[in-house]
Order: structure tokens, then sequence, then C-alpha cells
């Protein structure tokens, strides 16, 4: 897919041009015995390239947020200069016996994370359980399916106070709200993705006499793949949603926390270095997450492009 | 309400009753329809609820009784200021998914026709999409004050990414053997947007614009919890403060039926018009 992508933009990106054209160089110029390296270097050009080629545009916002912020001229907006040198003071440090992180870094953002960790592989281990049991199983999907769909309703902030009346401030509270808002995107598109199995193709496997184990593995598992982990994505960033909000509902420490409280005491520069540091992170994940995703579903879209072919 | 889980459900019914075997009689069949099995199992969960209760298994204050609730839901229901309230939760959802929509798909059909622009407008909206917008609740607050400005500015953030990004995948995706027949039928540009780009891209905007509804109003709902002035959340809160847990649970049953209802009108709409995609109704990314 990124191939045909980069072939149409590079008559505007220059520096991809450049990269396209050492591909081109390592390719015609014969199969020295570092060609190898010479081409994982030459892709990783490729990859700068693409990545200088491709996010000009974020780099002309954090401009807009300079420019805006100086002409504004509000204490509540900082300008980006001020809130970045806060982000790099407040969490970064010279000190490389604490990996470089200061204290607040490895209480607030810790706390924050571990929290997030586990609703979020609560709610994939509860999710794909229950998706694949409710997607093999007609008759259980009939019974649950107006609960999930009502509870999947629900916006899960709402029972943001109803956490805090049964399980006080503690962490407890954040985790099961994450669980509540991530555990129903994962189930859903897990049941959807098992019942949109081709039907020849289980048949195939019947008449094949595969067995039970063998066709969770090669057969249901992967035709599921693309949708579960579409499930995955989509709860990772509304798990990240309900980390921030029930922080900043009720906790007493946490990057969520951290921002109010700094909204609170008119730190206004260190709090816009708080919504920075959950906006990198944030960044982070979501591309962590799509190299896992390029990996895993690599076959599934090289099927469909020899489909696309054919 | 029936008719629409129904229709969700539209292949069930057949597979549980190749599951049974021998064709049954009428009553057997009724009972074990899809319908029949989905009150079963909210009935299984009213019946586990007022047992936790009635045993006290769990704290009063923290699980009151079914019927408790269900008298609240009634209290509520037919409250009027309960009921602006719950306009005003609407009316800002309402708002920013119209305004959303207004600039988000017109800008998303530019810049899925420019290649130029492609790239680079996937890459800042991927950006911004994984900053959770309710970390900038506090800014807002603090930037716009409580009322719907803030509330407008926050949602439309935080939407404003998914329907964009859909309308630029579905322009950028429109099949190229269709754009080369119409440069050869010699149409217009703004023919060839209206006849080829427009039809095979609305799905993947409908879809995009699904996807917003359900963020909308996790978003709305959540400033109003944390520092608005009226709202479906801020009732809720309220009665937590009291502390009235009955009035709270009352709260977010009706807030799951806001949001039910919200969406499913949604879906009704999207399969009335648009009848040429029989893809998965449900497929791709809820929330």
């Amino acid at each position: 897919m990124t191939e045909t992508t980069s072939t149409e933009t590079t008559s505007t990106a220059r520096a991809e041009q450049d990269a396209a054209r050492a591909e081109q160089g390592t390719e015609s110029g014969g199969r020295p015995p570092l060609a190898g390296l010479a081409e994982a270097a030459s892709s990783a050009g490729t990859a700068l390239g693409r990545a200088a080629a491709y996010s000009w545009m974020v780099a002309l916002l954090l401009i807009a947020w300079e420019v805006g912020s100086r002409l504004y001229q509000s204490p509540y907006f900082p300008t980006f200069s001020e809130s970045a040198g806060a982000f790099f003071t407040n969490w970064f440090t010279t000190d490389a016996s604490r990996g470089f992180v200061t204290e607040q870094f490895t209480t607030d953002l810790g706390n924050s994370m571990a929290r997030a960790g586990q609703g979020w592989l609560i709610s994939v281990v509860v999710g794909l359980c229950a998706g694949i049991a409710l997607g093999v199983s007609a008759r259980a999907a009939a019974v649950f399916n107006p609960l999930i769909r009502f509870g999947m309703s629900i916006p899960a902030t709402a029972l943001l106070p109803l956490a805090v009346v049964v399980f006080g401030v503690t962490d407890e509270m954040n985790v099961s709200l994450i669980v509540i808002g991530t555990v129903f995107p994962i189930l859903i598109n897990t049941m959807d993705g098992v019942q949109g199995i081709d039907r020849t193709v289980i048949m195939t496997a019947r008449s094949m006499r595969m067995g039970k184990v063998r066709y969770f593995f090669t057969v249901l598992l992967p035709g599921a793949s693309p949708q579960i982990i579409s499930g995955l994505r989509v709860s990772l960033g509304i798990g990240l949603i309900l980390m921030v909000v029930s922080e900043l509902f009720a906790a007493t420490n946490g990057i969520g926390y951290y921002i109010v409280l700094a909204s609170r005491q008119f730190r206004y520069v260190d709090m816009w270095s708080g919504v920075l540091l959950i906006a990198v992170i944030g960044l982070l994940l979501n591309v962590a997450f799509a190299l896992v995703e390029a990996r895993v579903l690599r076959w599934h879209r090289e099927s469909r492009k020899r489909a696309g072919s054919a | 309400m029936s008719s629409t889980s129904v229709q969700t459900l539209d292949k069930a019914p057949s597979k549980a009753r190749a599951a049974a075997g021998a064709p049954a009689g009428p009553l057997a069949r009724a009972l074990r329809s899809p319908l029949a099995l989905g009150l079963l199992g909210v009935g299984f969960l009213v019946a586990l609820w007022q047992v936790a209760s009635s045993l006290g298994l769990v704290a009063r204050e923290s699980l009151p009784a079914p019927w408790t609730v269900t008298l609240r839901i009634k209290d509520l229901a037919l409250s009027g200021d309960f009921r602006l309230q719950v306009l005003d939760t609407v009316y800002t959802w309402f708002l920013s998914m119209a305004l959303t929509t207004a600039v988000a798909v017109p800008l998303g059909i530019v810049l899925g026709t420019v290649a130029a622009l492609y790239r680079p407008t996937v890459t800042v909206v991927h950006a911004l999409r994984s900053v959770p917008a309710t970390v900038f609740i506090p800014a807002s607050v603090l930037l716009f004050g409580l009322g719907l400005s803030m509330k407008l500015a926050l949602t439309v953030f935080a939407i404003f990414g998914p329907i964009l990004l859909n309308t630029v995948y579905g322009v950028h995706n429109t099949e190229p053997q269709l754009l080369t027949v119409a440069r050869s039928m010699r149409w217009s540009r703004f023919q060839t947007l209206r006849r080829v780009v427009l039809p095979s891209a609305l799905p993947s905007i409908v879809t995009g614009i699904r996807v917003a509804s359900g963020i909308a109003l996790i978003v709305i709902v959540s400033v109003e919890l944390l520092g608005a002035s009226y709202g479906i959340g801020t009732v809720i809160v309220k009665y937590q403060g009291i502390p009235r847990p009955d009035f709270v649970y009352a709260g977010i049953i009706l807030a799951g039926v806001l949001g039910w209802l919200l969406y499913t009108t949604l879906a009704a709409i999207e399969r009335r018009s648009l009848p040429w995609t029989r893809r998965g109704t449900d497929a791709g990314g809820r929330s």
C-alpha cells in the first residue's frame, strides 16, 4: 500500500525523490557483497525522507501555535516554546542514573500507564474470550446482544461518579472504568470478525477434518484478526481518553492529576507541559501499535493485493 | 426498539434454527427467536441485580434495588428540568456533529483529491488523533469558560479527526478505473466529483460520522462531569454529591438510552440513504 501511494507523491516531495533514486541505484548497481547493508541504509533513508515529507504539516501546526499564542497573549495559553521548555525541564533530566527522566515522570506517568495498561490488558483478555465465544455460538450471541448494545451505548464517562461511589478514589476505580470503556469495542469487533469468516473456508476446514485446536489457530483467529486488531486500535484510544478523564475527576497521582493540579495552582505552563507529555505518549503508543499491526497483518494486505491484481 | 434489534441480528435466527435441527412448533420457535433470547439475557441480569441487592452482597449505597432505580428513571424522565438538561446535551451533540461535518467533509474531499496533500494530512490527523481530547478540558475551561463554546471546542477537536480521515480515505480510494472512464467521457471536475467520487466515498464518510457520534457523546459527558453549567453529566454529578445512588443509576441508564437512540438513528439513516452499500453494518471502529 505504501508503495503505490509513494509513487504518486514522489513528484511533489523532493526528499522522497532522492530516496527513491537511491533505491534505484542499489537495484541497478549489481549485487556486491554489501548489497544488503546498502539496501538497509537506503531504506532507512527512505523512511526518514518519507517522515520529513509527510510531517511538514505537523511542524506548520506547531508554528501556528507559537504565532497564535504570541498574538493572543493569554496567560492560559502560553507559547509553544515556553511549554516545550517546561516539558523538558519537568519531565527529563541529564541524570543518567535515573534514566534521563525526572522523579515526577516516573511517579505520574508510571502510575497512569500502569492503570491504562492493566485496564486495557483485562479488556483484551475478556473481550477476546467473550467475543470468540459469542461469535461461535449464535444462540449465546442472541442472549447477550441487547446487553452488549446497551452497555456500548452508555458513554463510559457517565459511569465515573458511580465508580467513585463503589471503589472510592483508588486505582481500582480508574482501572474498572477503563475496562468498561474498552471491553465493548474489542468484544464486538471480535464477535463480528468471527461471524464474518467466509463460510466456504469453514466448510473447507471441515471437509479436511481439521482438528478443533488446529482450526482455532489456523482458520478462526487469522480470519478474524483484521477486525480484532481494528477493535484493539479503537479501544487503545478510548483507554487513553478514560485514563485522563478518570484522573482529572478523582485521583491522587498520575498525569491527569498533574494537569488539573497545575491548572488549579495557576501554573499554566506546567499544565501545558503535561498536555504535551500525554500527546507524545499517545503518539508513541499509536506508532508502536501501527508497527505491530503492519507486522501481524502483512499476510492480509498481501493476499488482498494479490486478489486485487488477479 | 424491537425492529432495529432484530435487524441487526438478521443472520442469527436462521443459524439458531439450523443448530436446533428439526423444525419446531410455533411456540418453540418463538422462544428461540433472538428477541426472546435477548429478553432472557436482560432478565437474567436484572435477576442477578435483585439477588445481589436483596441479599446485601454489595453495600446498599453502591447498589440500590432494581425497582427503586426503575421508579427513579420514571421520576427523571417525567421531570421537566431533567428533560432540559438532556436537551442541552443533545443540542451540543447535534451542533458539534453538524459543524464538524460541514467543515471536515468538504475539506477532506479537497485534501483527498490533491495527491500532494494526502500524506501530510493523514500524518497530521493521526498525530492529533493520538492525543486524548479530554486532556484539554482544564485548559479549555480556562480559555472558554463553562458554557457551550467550551463543550463545542473540545468535542469538535475530538471528532474532527475521525470524520476528516474517513473522508480523505474514501475519496482517495476511489476506483482508478472509474476515474479513467470519467476522464474518457470528458466529464468536468465537478461532474466527476458528483457522479464518481462522492458515491464511492460516501459509505466511508458516513462510517466516520457514525464513529464520531459515539466519541462526541463520551467527550460531552466527560466535560459535563468535570465542569459545565448544563447537561446530563451535571445531573449525574449532582446526585452523586447529595448522595443519591438510585438517581445516579437512573441517570446513567437514561444516558445509555440516549446514546443508543442517537446511534440507532444514525445507523437507520445510513441504511436508508446508502442502499448500495451492503457491507457488514457494524464493521470498523465503534466506540
